[in-house]
């Protein structure tokens, strides 16, 4: 029976301490908090939501991903399986996949020669990327076109005038 | 007779303008070419269009001047403006495909990207990094490794008849040493040399990007324009990671050769090629710039090491490679802007100093050249020699730099002048800064990464800096990185033209 009341206390402790985890790392951190964070952060698990961009760099059982919340772009250490999910990657032609990570957060990473960096447990795609494409305006061309007359009639004036007798 | 001396001055000027800008639309088709490969059809069209502003922005330049113009002797005066008024206009231009690509804020950003390219300073105001095309991205590397050898080296080798007066557009970009006698043949080498390194340097990239694990095609885009980076000491990158994208020592360590390569004098260089690899140890700048690199990392990491910042092999990596970076006036980062603001005071100034001092003179680098730095060192002893021997005693005092030299006062005179110039600008900046509201350490970290055309950043410079501090940026890279000669020489032409009108 003495138990009781401290055992209460203990299960309510771990209870808040739940809650507060849950509450606190629910919502993708964002780069910028964990750039500017980087301390607070060190060595917790938090998500972390973005577009999957540049290159996957393959290393053994493990790839690097960078991905961008479109604040920063941070490198994700992921196993190779988690990384073979990703379809789209973003570069010019291409909006990336959108993924969020669930991992470590390492301020200073010494695994990675204290690169800021986040090892990943898990890796969910939330939306596929796409082809983007980019229309071309009637009005550029005819912009261009005028501009090449234009430098075309100055080196014809040029010509003719170095010819000319002077 | 006053107005036709004028007129003359006008048209020998203009004409060397027109030639530099040619050079510049030519340049263009490399990157209109890759747009081109890579199917990214608007991106060829902007080029195209800066291509032709070019062209015709040249072309009305020759219509100002006569025929036989490039019979008129060229002076001193001549090449220092025709040199500032060719980087002024350059920078417009080469602005234009990157404005019209639209991963620019304004046009004012867009100069201010192509304008830290030519200076190979780094810092960038672009945005959405890592979704810029290859066509861009081939413009910004392009812009910092032509920027690194120079503009009018470029003009040289390629577009000018006559080669007298030559050295006098060539020293205009601050490159004043003369490895052959004729000027046009001393910017062959100097593309010689840079063409060689490339080659090396993008291949051992090349090879290292797909070690760590990057596709053949991206490894090897990414290894050209690294080197084309490093060699320059420009501190651009592909992606907005910069050098920690790759997450590899290995490639580090690579990187740490060719920016140390980069920031050693041409002259170097091309004695070293002749097989006089003495002529190395013995260099002044090469001591100069040795003892200053190991007092400054050992202030750096003593300093992170006492703040206990990062365990021992990480503040090898990232203290040794920034102030490496710094110290040459790369710019590269393997952190990111704000995990600065964590260093100590002591490695922050550390890094300023290492910043402000630079590479050597007649190199791709900025800030004060380990030359004058030597100089300076060799003038406090022969000052103290002074003060310990006899009045009557003649104290005399020799440097090596490529021959035995005796230290004059023109020389002393030279390198204080620069000197006090580079620290009278990095106050301004400061000034600015501070005025513009942010913190004196930021203040102070980013006017001198300015004003050593550097590139490492603290945060303030991004897009939404105010506009008066973008320009002044831009007119601090421009002044640093033509040492401030060729743009007074520019300003006090301008002010002449006034005054006669």
């Amino acid at each position: 029976m003495k138990q009781g009341p401290k055992g209460l206390a203990v299960g309510l402790a771990f209870l808040f301490q739940f809650i507060f985890i849950a509450t606190a790392f629910a919502a993708p951190v964002s780069s910028r908090d964990l750039l500017e964070s980087g301390s607070k952060y060190q060595g917790q698990l938090i998500e972390y939501e973005g577009e999957v961009v540049g290159d996957l760099m393959q290393r053994g059982e493990y790839a690097w991903v960078p991905i961008s919340d479109g604040l920063n772009t941070i490198g994700v250490w992921a196993p190779s399986s988690c990384a073979k999910k990703i379809k789209y990657i973003g570069s010019y032609r291409y909006r990336g996949d959108r993924v969020r990570v669930s991992g470590i957060f390492h301020d200073i990473c010494r695994d990675h020669g204290g690169d800021l960096d986040i090892h990943a447990k898990r890796l969910d795609i939330i939306e596929r990327g796409r082809r983007i494409f980019y229309p071309l305006e009637l009005s550029r061309f005819v912009g261009v076109g005028i501009l090449g007359l234009f430098a075309l009639l100055l080196y014809l004036l040029n010509h003719f005038r170095m010819r000319g007798p002077s | 007779m006053r107005f036709r001396r004028f007129k003359l001055d006008l048209q020998v000027i203009i004409y060397y303008t027109a030639r530099i800008i040619m050079g510049l639309a030519v340049l263009m088709v490399i990157p209109l070419i890759t747009a081109l490969l890579f199917q990214e059809w608007k991106i060829a069209l902007d080029f195209l269009t800066g291509i032709l502003l070019s062209l015709i922005t040249a072309f009305a330049f020759n219509l100002f001047t006569s025929p036989n113009a490039y019979k008129l002797k060229l002076s001193w005066v001549h090449g220092l403006v025709a040199v500032t008024l060719a980087w002024f206009i350059g920078v417009i231009l080469a602005a234009v495909p990157y404005y019209l690509s639209g991963f620019f804020g304004s046009f004012l950003d867009a100069a201010f990207d192509a304008m830290s390219g030519f200076t190979t300073t780094g810092l960038v105001l672009i945005q959405d990094l890592d979704h810029v095309p290859y066509g861009i991205n081939m413009w910004r590397h392009l812009l910092t490794f032509l920027g690194g050898q120079g503009m009018v080296v470029l003009a040289l080798t390629f577009l000018f008849r006559g080669t007298s007066g030559a050295f006098k557009l060539y020293a205009g970009e601050a490159k004043d040493e003369q490895l052959l006698p004729n000027a046009r043949n001393t910017a062959r080498v100097i593309w010689f040399i840079s063409i060689i390194y490339l080659l090396v340097g993008t291949l051992v990239l090349w090879l290292t990007g797909m070690i760590i694990g990057l596709s053949p095609l991206r490894s090897f885009f990414h290894g050209l324009w690294v080197f084309m980076a490093a060699w320059s000491t420009g501190g651009f990158a592909p992606q907005s990671q910069n050098i920690m994208y790759y997450h590899s020592a290995l490639y580090e360590f690579i990187i740490f050769f060719f920016i140390t390569a980069g920031s050693f004098n041409f002259a170097l260089h091309y004695t070293v090629f002749q097989g006089k690899l003495r002529e190395f140890w013995r260099n002044i700048e090469i001591i100069s710039f040795f003892i200053t690199v190991n007092l400054l990392f050992i202030i750096v990491a003593f300093s992170l090491k006492q703040s206990g910042i990062y365990p021992h092999f990480e503040l090898f990596r990232k203290g040794f490679f920034h102030l490496l970076s710094g110290h040459t006036g790369t710019g590269f980062m393997t952190i990111y802007a704000s995990q600065f603001l964590r260093w100590s005071d002591l490695a922050f100034l550390g890094l300023l100093i290492a910043m402000l001092f630079g590479g050597s003179a007649c190199s791709t680098a900025g800030g004060f050249k380990a030359l004058r730095i030597g100089i300076i060192l060799h003038t406090v002893i022969r000052e103290v020699k002074r003060m310990i021997n006899p009045e009557r005693a003649v104290i005399t005092e020799r440097f090596h730099h490529l021959r035995d030299v005796l230290l004059e006062e023109r020389h002393i005179r030279a390198a204080l002048l620069i000197v006090i110039l580079y620290i009278a600008t990095f106050t301004i900046t400061t000034l600015a800064n501070a005025a513009a509201g942010y913190p004196l350490m930021m203040s102070m970290f980013e006017a001198a990464s300015v004003t050593g055309n550097v590139g490492l950043s603290i945060g303030v410079t991004a897009p939404a800096m105010p506009d008066l501090l973008k320009a002044l940026y831009i007119l601090v890279m421009w002044v640093g990185r033509l040492e401030f000669m060729a743009v007074f020489a520019g300003i006090a032409f301008v002010v002449e033209t006034l005054r006669r009108k």
